[in-house]
């Protein structure tokens, strides 16, 4: 029952295309990553690179469906430079007989802690046993604006020239645009919203929330209209280390936990 | 006191003067009751809530001694800001002024504006305090209606199914308070097209209802003799009479129970019938109760072919207008009995509830494969443990609840304020499909709290003082099929609301709510595919304060359903004109509304304003207008008189309503004349 629910999962278009994952805790924040800042924004706006000031290098792992050796595996490295951030992701999703590879390069720029930008190149590629393999090229632009301390306000394009793998493979690339923002309400509370609106469906509306209770420990949560998904999930900072988990959970497709680590140099 | 707290109480009462010359509360309580009756399409009876804010604002509470039980009466008041009102007032002594509620951590200005009418501080030996101590007060309220048309009901010949009675409704009520720790009600009532007079029994009036209840006894705290409500825990297994719903106030998910109340409703089924107490000693509290009466139930009398009388059906309608609803009035009786044990400590409250409800007959489960699980027999028993706890800025409430021989239900939430601007409220739900209870009222998205799980989550911030958003997402499941469901279902909810006060009197608010749930597809066929059921409302609002005397309210409100190939699309907007001059005699309001909905699943409810203490949620459905004009006249000192006018025009068809209710043409008015005596 599960593998027939897989089969039929896997040969619906929208649900099929690639799902960025941007981290453990932007995925329980609602994979509201457009207008935050941290390592993971690799893979979500890589703009918000641009505000680190260390070094950081960071994987993932998430279980997609849970039950199926289906999964999606990260990491990520992001090299501050003076005013330039270098960043680099590698993402695997699939299972033995369907690969689906991500490799990414990003540069971006702080302007005076005010305004933040970026361009990534992704190379993709995609393989399926018996049946070879093939790739394709894409870019992705963000901006990210910080008019106070507690307030920035992000866009992101992904794939805005609607590459594709050749017209043999039924396989997209997304194509999306998003905007949102997020908002320090205080030391404790961040809220984070964003609008994603992509080419083939309708406008995601996505909400997310962290919680810290103390400066190591934070709860997170979030939603997003379309799908309908309901994200969770928490977050512990010891020294130099980051660990942060997160459950997300998806009307037909059940939870899906993932798990991230960070270390910053 | 702290010379910083008299510093910033002095800076408030400066600026905040101005408040106490007038201030609104109706619209709030309407918002509020409006949210409650979309979620309960029924008709509900608010008149007690109402009755009972009115009689705080004229015996307001002394902010100096008011307890969590009178606050909870204030049910724009939320569990944590109730915490910390009664924090505040323990570690900085007694409140000297009003405005110092601004003080308090978690009251927004907005919360102190709701609260000024019912609050005040008592001064040492102040006149009216004692006056009111020992002092009887009487009401005595008559309210007579009627639908001017003649529906089918009262034309047709008395050889086929009609309505007995004539077809105006008449309501009296009467009530007496002595100080604040003695009441009494009593309620006669009289619907349109039930029979009056000596033709039936019990003699006169349809319903009777009559209550007496004392506070404050040494060990008794409440006593009740009569008719009266249960309120415990979270609502999953005793909980009589108005409960909220999910709705904007996202706070409202978590119940605030009030125990023992007594019952002064029309409504003729949810109520007990009995004695019960409450008996405090120190921190712990016993509400021993039984009660006993007839309700109306469809039986299948013993013959030949069943060996004994079976209920196929309760009824709860509490109309008795034609034979058969005669036939089944009082058909058979129900006896409640049973007892809740409850601790309250600093920031603890935790109890037990057990009781049994028996019916004097079996009661059928119906035959139909959705409700193969309902429950069967003449006695259930009901077994709950509750608690809510209050930590910090944390609340957590719980609610576990067991039916002997049955099922179970959870309920568990958290409240916590994020921060003095957010708010965010978790609440987890899961009712096994055989649980029952007769008295559930607990948060659920279909009929009853049975056969359902969910995970419910919401936020409020408030972005600056004047500006406020309210979201919150509901993901639910059935597991069980449901009536016009053939399999197990899902869906989910989704509520956003932002407003802003951009002015004094002034408030504009906008708001999305959007509902998809799976039902069966069209197909006339044994066993149905389900097919998702998409509703989406828009809804924006404007109310403005003219000048001292008018106000005005508007709204535009347009809703969307899809079922698969059928859409529809319903509109209603209106235009309100309160007019409320301070001193005078006469005070009125009317609405003029136009109103386009396809068909009947693209209807939308609204809030009309009525006589007092009455408020109606009527359906907006089909095209047309409707208007109505409500005015109340002061006669003199003790007496009041309100009169309501209201008519709907439709702009097609042939007839209004279905079966004995329908009228013939394209207009249906109706009228409602109230008195009220009272005597101080």
């Amino acid at each position: 029952m599960l593998w027939l629910s897989v089969i039929v999962i896997l040969s619906t278009k929208g649900l099929f295309a690639q799902n960025i994952n941007a981290g453990a805790r932007i995925t329980a924040m609602g994979q509201t990553g457009v207008a935050l800042q941290e390592v993971w924004s690799v893979q979500s706006n890589q703009a918000g690179l641009a505000s680190l000031h260390k070094p950081i290098a960071a994987i993932s792992y998430l279980n997609t469906i849970v039950g199926t050796e289906i999964n999606t595996q990260s990491i990520v490295f992001a090299y501050p430079y003076g005013h330039q951030t270098f960043g680099w992701s590698m993402q695997s999703f699939g299972f033995s007989a369907f690969k689906e590879r991500r490799y990414g390069f990003a540069y971006a720029r702080n302007f005076n802690d005010v305004l933040f930008a970026s361009l990534n190149f992704n190379y993709h590629q995609l393989s399926i046993a018996g049946y070879g393999h093939t790739g394709t090229y894409s870019v992705e632009a963000g901006l990210q604006y910080k008019p106070s301390e507690s307030l920035i306000i992000g866009a992101h394009v992904v794939n805005p020239s609607a590459s594709s793998y050749d017209a043999a493979v039924d396989a997209i690339l997304p194509v999306f645009a998003e905007a949102g923002s997020s908002y320090l309400f205080s030391d404790k509370v961040l809220l984070s919203t964003a609008l994603v609106v992509s080419s083939k469906r309708i406008a995601d509306f996505r909400t997310g929330l962290e919680y810290s209770v103390i400066p190591q420990l934070a709860f997170r949560g979030g939603v997003s209209t379309h799908p309908f998904k309901q994200y969770a999930g928490f977050g512990y900072a010891i020294d130099h280390l980051c660990i942060d988990g997160a459950l997300s959970s998806h009307p037909a497709l059940g939870y899906s936990p993932q798990i991230s680590l960070a270390y910053e140099f | 006191m702290s010379f910083k707290r008299q510093l910033l109480l002095l800076v408030l009462v400066i600026s905040f003067q101005s408040g106490f010359t007038q201030t609104e509360t109706d619209p709030f309580i309407e918002t509020l009751l409006e949210s409650i009756a979309e979620n309960n399409q029924s008709e509900t009876d608010y008149s007690e809530l109402s009755e009972r804010l009115y009689f705080i604002k004229q015996h307001p509470y002394d902010l100096n001694t008011v307890n969590l039980e009178q606050l909870t009466d204030l049910v724009f008041l939320n569990p944590l800001q109730i915490t910390s009102f009664l924090d505040y007032r323990r570690d900085n002594g007694p409140f000297v002024e009003i405005q110092e509620l601004q003080l308090i951590d978690l009251f927004t200005e907005e919360t102190v504006q709701y609260m000024i009418p019912f609050i005040m501080i008592a001064k040492p030996g102040m006149l009216e305090i004692k006056k009111s101590q020992a002092k009887s007060t009487h009401e005595l309220m008559t309210t007579y209606s009627r639908t001017i048309e003649k529906q089918k009901g009262y034309l047709v010949p008395d050889t086929v199914s009609h309505y007995t009675g004539s077809p105006f409704k008449l309501l009296n009520r009467y009530r007496y308070h002595y100080g604040k720790n003695v009441s009494g009600a009593v309620t006669m009532e009289k619907d349109a097209g039930e029979p009056f007079g000596a033709s039936t029994k019990p003699y006169g009036f349809d319903f009777y209802s009559a209550s007496l209840f004392i506070r404050n006894g040494r060990y008794v705290k409440k006593l009740a003799l009569g008719d009266y409500s249960l309120q415990f825990g979270q609502g999953l297994s005793l909980w009589s009479g108005l409960s909220f719903g999910k709705g904007a106030n996202i706070a409202g998910i978590a119940k605030l129970q009030s125990g023992l109340k007594p019952y002064s409703s029309t409504n003729e089924t949810e109520f007990f019938r009995g004695v019960a107490a409450t008996i405090a000693i120190k921190h712990f509290e016993l509400t021993p109760f039984i009660s006993y009466h007839a309700v109306d139930a469809s039986v299948n009398t013993a013959d030949t072919l069943i060996n004994e009388s079976q209920i196929s059906s309760l009824s709860i309608t509490g109309l008795h207008r034609t034979a058969t609803e005669l036939d089944n009035k009082g058909a058979a009786s129900q006896l409640v009995f049973g007892s809740v044990i409850q601790y309250s400590g600093k920031a603890l409250r935790s109890g037990v509830i057990v009781y049994q409800t028996r019916y004097n007959y079996n009661l059928e489960s119906g035959q139909s494969l959705y409700n193969k699980f309902e429950f069967a027999g003449s006695t259930l028993t009901n077994s709950s443990v509750y608690y809510n706890y209050t930590w910090n800025n944390l609340y957590s409430f719980a609610e576990v609840s067991h039916s002997v021989n049955s099922g179970f239900a959870l309920i568990s939430g958290l409240m916590g304020s994020l921060s003095n601007k957010v708010s965010a409220v978790l609440f987890y739900r899961n009712y096994q499909k055989n649980y029952y209870s007769f008295f559930n009222k607990a948060i659920n998205e279909g009929s009853n709290a049975s056969n359902e799980s969910g995970f419910y989550s919401g936020l409020t911030v408030a972005l600056t003082p004047k500006t406020e958003i309210s979201f919150y997402t509901d993901f639910f499941r059935f597991p069980w099929l449901r009536y016009r469901v053939d399999a197990p279902s899902s869906g989910r909810e989704l509520l956003a609301q932002a407003s802003w006060s951009l002015k004094k009197g002034t408030k504009l608010s906008f708001r999305y709510k959007s509902n998809v749930k799976e039902q069966n597809d069209a197909g006339e066929n044994t066993i149905n595919y389900l097919v998702p059921v998409h509703k989406d409302n828009y809804r924006l609002d404007f109310l403005t304060k003219l000048n001292a005397n008018f106000q005005f309210r508007n709204r535009v409100e347009v809703v969307q359903y899809k079922k698969a190939l059928n859409s529809q699309l319903g509109l209603l907007i209106y235009q309100d004109v309160l007019y409320k001059p301070m001193g005078s005699k006469l005070s009125g309001n009317f609405r003029v509304a136009f109103f386009h909905c396809d068909a009947y699943d693209s209807r939308i409810y609204a809030f009309e304003n009525d006589v007092l203490y009455s408020y109606s949620i009527p359906a907006y459905q089909d095209k047309g207008y409707r208007f109505y004009l409500n005015t109340r006249y002061r006669l003199s000192r003790s007496i009041d008189a309100w009169f309501k006018y209201a008519i709907t025009q439709y702009s097609s068809g042939e007839d209004i309503g279905s079966g004995l209710d329908l009228i013939e043409g394209r207009h249906k008015s109706d009228f409602k004349i109230q008195v009220r005596y009272s005597l101080k």
